[in-house]
């Protein structure tokens, strides 16, 4: 995977646990879904995004009781992974505004 | 229900465990939501499952970065070292705190002596043999808990090998010790010496014994917290002799 869709993929991962706990097949769902298509994360690319995520102290997992003898691995954003993530939108933001400049002056 | 799709995926992996283990019960989860949910928009039990699978696929390349993610640090460390440096750490990076207890040990004057009386030749025996098997399950230890090579290869080369060695060691000095006391009580014998040279050349004697049994209970201990560990994960794998 190269750095350049990691990066993005991690930056898809915070935003989607922004608004509260997920498991893994929700925030694909919720990427996908609120993207209209345009951003898909295979379950294969999102794990080793997510287990990133909460070894650089970025997200929480926690392991929740959901039935008898089942549970399910939930992700939380920490403190560190809302400043991220703060800091992250910022750039984007930086970058639309880039790009929508530029396609405005040459349309 | 995908319990061998499971099971195949869990053997690609390189994690080491217990994260393995977590990861495969999260696709496990993650499995059954996706089944669900296509049950739930109409589609028929097998095409359900079908595919679940297809959108839980893993490529080589997803499992190559899982493992990189999960790296153990002294792992990251090893792998950074030129190839002939790599293989001396992973083949005997166990063995370096034995080396370096043998080398502290040698400058003690009590400790040289205390192995010169239950008779050089025999502790040099005892030592190889103790030693040997000592630094086999050491190098294991080092493999399974430091580098973390939970690998097949490294979890089902467990052998008994370092436990017929500690027999061995064990039975070399009782051997040793046995044969010095019949040493001193025979000179005793003919030389009329007094009770105080007896119970020297008895107690001189036991040294054989008293390393042996120490090393033997080393190797045994260190065997059976290695293979408890190893059952607890649930392996089966031939033992090889």
């Amino acid at each position: 995977m190269s750095e350049l869709i990691r990066a993005r993929g991690a930056f898809l991962a915070l935003l989607a646990l922004k608004n509260g706990a997920k498991h893994g097949y929700e925030i694909a769902a919720f990427i996908k879904s609120r993207s209209e298509g345009f951003f898909s994360l295979s379950f294969g690319a999102l794990y080793p995004i997510l287990h990133k995520l909460e070894k650089d102290g970025l997200a929480r997992a926690v392991w929740q009781d959901v039935g008898e003898s089942k549970q399910k691995k939930v992700y939380t954003l920490t403190a560190a992974g809302r400043k991220a993530l703060e800091s992250e939108t910022v750039q984007y933001r930086a970058i639309m505004h880039a790009f929508s400049g530029l396609l405005e002056a040459t349309s | 229900m995908f319990a061998s799709e499971l099971r195949d995926l869990e053997a690609r992996l390189t994690m080491p465990y217990p994260e393995r283990a977590a990861f495969i019960s999260e696709v496990g989860d993650d499995l059954e939501q996706t089944y669900r949910r296509l049950l739930t928009a109409g589609s028929n039990a097998e095409d359900a499952r079908r595919q679940a699978l297809a959108e839980l696929e893993f490529s080589n390349a997803d499992l190559v970065e899982l493992g990189v993610v999960h790296a153990p640090s002294a792992a990251r460390a090893v792998a950074r070292l030129p190839l002939s440096a790599r293989s001396l750490v992973e083949d005997f990076g166990g063995v370096v705190p034995l080396i370096v207890f043998t080398l502290f040990m040698v400058e003690e004057d009590s400790m040289i002596e205390f192995l010169r009386e239950g008779g050089v030749q025999s502790v040099v025996v005892i030592l190889a043999l103790g030693g040997l098997g000592l630094g086999l399950e050491l190098q294991r230890a080092f493999r399974w808990f430091v580098l973390r090579d939970h690998s097949e290869p490294s979890l089902s080369g467990f052998s008994t090998g370092p436990l017929y060695l500690a027999g061995a060691c064990f039975l070399s000095g009782v051997l040793s010790t046995a044969f010095g006391v019949r040493l001193s009580l025979a000179a005793a014998a003919i030389s009329n010496a007094p009770d105080t040279a007896i119970r020297a050349g008895v107690s001189e004697s036991l040294a054989g014994l008293i390393v042996a049994t120490g090393i033997t209970g080393a190797i045994v201990l260190l065997h059976g917290w290695l293979a408890t560990w190893r059952e607890r994960l649930g392996l089966r794998g031939k033992l090889a002799l």
